[in-house]
């Protein structure tokens, strides 16, 4: 069953279209891998579902309620977080505070069901293998850290839907895969995802679906075997970056 | 009587689009908010008055050796003082601020609180029918726009008026292309406050002038720039004009007291219905 | 390896010197018979207090608000108004205040929401710009430059206001220390750090800027109707760009976001400009000169530099610079 609907979406900037009359859907429970060569229109696309952005036209269905335009924080709370393509943390704030912030205040959470909001907070932390103190400053933490805490955050409103934005970026492959085992978990857990990444192998790796844009359209779309045969596809990135697919 | 008042508005108008430009260089230039600005429109009407009136210095003259040593001033402070915090807006609000008081300090202790008076260039009016128009205004007037001209010209044209066009569109870029950003910081400090303390010059044998006389032209001078919108000299010149007209039409229907209050909720106004004015792009 | 006590959060060396000043303030009043140690140490609680709330804004939440003194200034007309023609409680005085500056903080705050920093801060100038012109420009109703006088005191004796302002101080401080330790204040503090992300975290960010910035309004204007009171009278310099700068400067000094600087910072400019009366005259000047200073040196104010110095006072988070 979708959960998530996009239909006809659209969106220019100053007279270049980075979305143009894109159409997907999410089914629920399942991982859904975006992806595309660089300025396909991904980024683009979750700035649109969570708020971010106003598309020119189009829905956005979610729960058969169109939140095209809705305020960034409306949509969290109706279930839908993001992460960004650049790790995005409060800096000068510990880590526990960070995901403080944006706990849930409902007490009938899916994953974490601890009363104590602190102990859920150090449950979450402890979820996304988080090393470092929770008393330590989010500015002072490597990039892995950074990631995890980042996705913690994003966790911590309970949400149906998750999207991540490049979540392996700049990491290593032990970091990447634990961060893979972490989406793989939460997904266990009952958590959709819609996944944009670069590293082919972490994407292959966990996603039932994958949907590949090129220059803001759905150039294809299906399980990751059905989309790496796809010529278009190949073409698209060879095309532009050579880029390998395996 | 009408027609009186939108003349003197307009003739108003130009000094203050002269302020208003300045502003906008420091804003769009150097991405700086110098809030001082309105501090060295106040050094320009008291730098004058001394030279006119305790020195007895022709006016014109003065009015040149005024903008000399303002320029040179914002210089030496751009360096000293607003190089280090350029990274950090807040600091350079705060710094900006903090030598804003400082400076209106140094006036009020330098030459004391009295309203004081000065001398206009040409004393005499010219009289058109029922019109009265003060050479003194008409003077102002001309000058200024004769420097806007000026000032654009100069942008066009010049290889350094090319140069900080580049700064102003795209910093980066500018400073991947060789230019040499810092100094056209530098200058574009020293003119943009230039600009407010000629402002003051041709404005002071208008008013009277006191230490805190610089917050009004401060307000004003963003006032016009976020009217009339960033990069767009046209569109500060238009707000000049338009603050100029309003501010004569508040104190003859209202009063001169109010003078303050109409252009500030323009302002406000502007910046809920239009952060980026009404003819350039948004400041940030 | 950290120690129990600094991993949460506590430190028992602060602890104790903070108790013993307070009893040392407790106990001055008896220790001395100088009338003018006590008025000057009111004062300098006056402008901590005031302090306060302006970093709460600028410190905590990050809005650069170059107009707090309206908020200040408009407790103290609000008291001014209303005695003249009512006979009011004085803790009902205090009260008012405070909700009229909320008011107040409500007209200006919601045309602001949607404007960034330096629009914010010129906006703000500019609304306080406007009533210090309407406290100048109408005569009638405010009398000017001369303002309101002859204002019915709240507390007669001097050790009474002592006692009093210190009252204000110290539930100001410990009201400030319970919300930033709260989830609500740290979702304040997110709205400083990336207001993006704090949207992004399910915060109403809107919502959270209009009622901080009404509860640092409400300090400030209950502080601002008991300088009313304490002095007896109200001018427009209550609403003034130098005072507004006057709590910048004492906040930059003790360091912005440190909620204890802003303590240190008031009484050492209080003091200086009190008791170095050859100085008055240049006390703005002086202010501004620190403050350039400071900003170039180092932006974490005087506190910023004793933390460096004095491991003692750090309250157990590691703070890099």
């Amino acid at each position: 069953m979708a959960i998530l609907k996009v239909s006809n979406l659209t969106k220019s900037f100053k007279g270049l279209t980075a979305v143009s009359n894109l159409h997907f859907n999410v089914e629920e429970g399942e991982v859904l891998g975006l992806m595309g060569p660089n300025g396909a229109g991904k980024t683009t696309v979750i700035n649109l579902i969570t708020g971010f952005l106003k598309p020119d036209s189009g829905t956005i269905s979610w729960h058969n309620e169109n939140i095209a335009g809705m305020k960034p924080h409306r949509i969290v709370h109706r279930g839908i977080t993001r992460t960004f393509q650049q790790a995005r943390v409060f800096p000068n704030i510990s880590i526990f505070d960070n995901v403080i912030v944006g706990l849930s205040q409902s007490d009938q959470t899916r994953l974490f069901s601890a009363p104590d909001p602190k102990q859920r907070v150090l449950d979450i932390l402890k979820f996304v293998e988080m090393k470092t103190k929770p008393s330590i400053l989010a500015k002072d933490l490597p990039q892995d850290e950074l990631r995890r805490l980042e996705i913690a955050r994003a966790i911590s409103s309970d949400p149906k839907l998750l999207l991540l934005d490049e979540p392996v970026s700049g990491l290593t492959p032990e970091e990447s895969d634990s961060i893979a085992d972490i989406i793989t978990r939460l997904n266990k857990a009952g958590i959709t995802l819609l996944i944009i990444e670069h590293v082919m192998r972490m994407l292959m790796k966990v996603s039932h679906r994958l949907v590949v844009m090129s220059s803001g359209t759905k150039l294809s779309e299906g399980t990751p075997e059905e989309v790496r045969k796809d010529p278009l596809v190949a073409e698209a990135y060879l095309g532009k970056e050579g880029e390998e697919l395996a | 009587m009408v027609l009186q008042i939108l003349i003197s508005g307009l003739l108003l108008g130009g000094i203050y689009a002269l302020m208003g430009l300045g502003l906008s260089l420091t804003l769009g230039v150097m991405r700086i908010v110098n809030l001082a600005h309105g501090v060295f429109y106040a050094l320009g009407s008291f730098v004058i008055y001394s030279f006119v009136v305790q020195a007895k210095i022709n006016s014109f003259l003065a009015l040149f050796f005024t903008f000399i040593i303002i320029f040179f001033l914002g210089i030496v402070i751009e360096r000293i003082l607003l190089k280090p915090v350029r990274e950090s807006e807040m600091n350079v609000m705060i710094v900006t601020f903090a030598l804003a008081i400082f400076a209106e300090q140094c006036i009020r202790l330098g030459w004391g609180v009295m309203y004081r008076s000065t001398p206009p260039f040409f004393r005499g009016e010219l009289k058109i029918g029922q019109l009265f128009l003060d050479y003194q205004r008409m003077l102002a007037f001309g000058i200024g726009m004769a420097i806007i001209v000026g000032l654009v010209i100069a942008l066009k044209k010049t290889k350094l008026g090319k140069a900080t066009r580049m700064v102003q569109q795209n910093y980066e870029m500018a400073m991947l292309l060789g230019i040499n950003v810092n100094f056209v910081s530098m200058l574009v400090y020293g003119l943009g406050v230039g600009l407010a303390a000629l402002a003051g010059c041709l404005l002071a044998p208008l008013y009277l002038i006191f230490p805190a006389m610089g917050w009004t032209p401060l307000l004003m001078s963003f006032a016009i720039v976020i009217l009339g919108g960033m990069g767009s000299i046209m569109g500060t010149v238009i707000g000049g004009f338009l603050f100029g007209l309003t501010t004569l039409l508040t104190s003859y229907y209202i009063s001169s007291g109010m003078v303050n209050v109409v252009p500030f909720l323009a302002m406000i106004i502007t910046l809920i219905i239009r952060p980026g004015g009404f003819f350039g792009k948004e400041i940030f | 390896m950290m120690s129990k006590a600094e991993v949460k959060g506590r430190n028992p060396i602060r602890a104790v010197s903070v108790f013993l000043l307070l009893c040392f303030a407790a106990a001055l009043p008896f220790l001395t018979q100088k009338q003018y140690l006590l008025h000057v140490i009111i004062l300098a609680n006056i402008l901590a207090t005031f302090a306060l709330s302006w970093d709460f804004l600028a410190g905590f939440m990050g809005q650069l608000n170059l107009g707090h003194s309206m908020f200040f200034g408009i407790g103290a007309y609000a008291i001014g108004f209303i005695t003249m023609a009512y006979q009011i409680p004085p803790i009902l005085g205090l009260i008012l205040g405070g909700l009229i500056a909320v008011f107040l903080s409500f007209i200006v705050g919601i045309p602001c929401l949607r404007l960034r920093g330096p629009y914010y801060a010129i906006a703000t100038l500019a609304f306080s710009q406007v009533l210090f012109t309407l406290a100048m420009g109408l005569p009638k109703l405010t009398g000017s430059e001369e303002g309101i006088t002859k204002i019915p005191k709240f507390i007669v004796s001097i050790k009474g206001n002592y006692y009093f302002s210190f009252f204000l101080l110290v539930a100001a401080v410990v009201a400030l220390k319970f919300l930033f330790r709260s989830k609500f204040g740290k979702r304040l503090i997110s709205l400083r750090e990336d207001e993006r992300l704090s949207e992004a975290a399910g915060i109403d960010t809107s919502a959270y800027k209009i009622i901080g910035a009404a509860m640092s309004a409400f300090l400030a204007g209950v502080v601002g109707a008991y300088n009313c009171y304490y002095h007896g009278n109200v001018t427009p310099d209550m609403l003034s760009i130098s005072l507004t700068f006057s709590v910048v400067a004492v906040v930059v000094f003790g360091g912005i976001g440190t909620l204890y600087g802003a303590i240190p910072g008031a009484y050492v400019l209080t003091f200086l400009n009190e008791y170095l009366y050859f100085l008055m005259n240049y006390r703005l000047l002086i202010y501004a000169l620190v403050i350039m200073l400071m900003l170039l040196y180092s932006s974490g104010g005087l506190l910023g530099l004793v933390r460096e110095r004095l491991k003692v006072f750090e309250n157990g988070n590691t703070q890099s610079k």
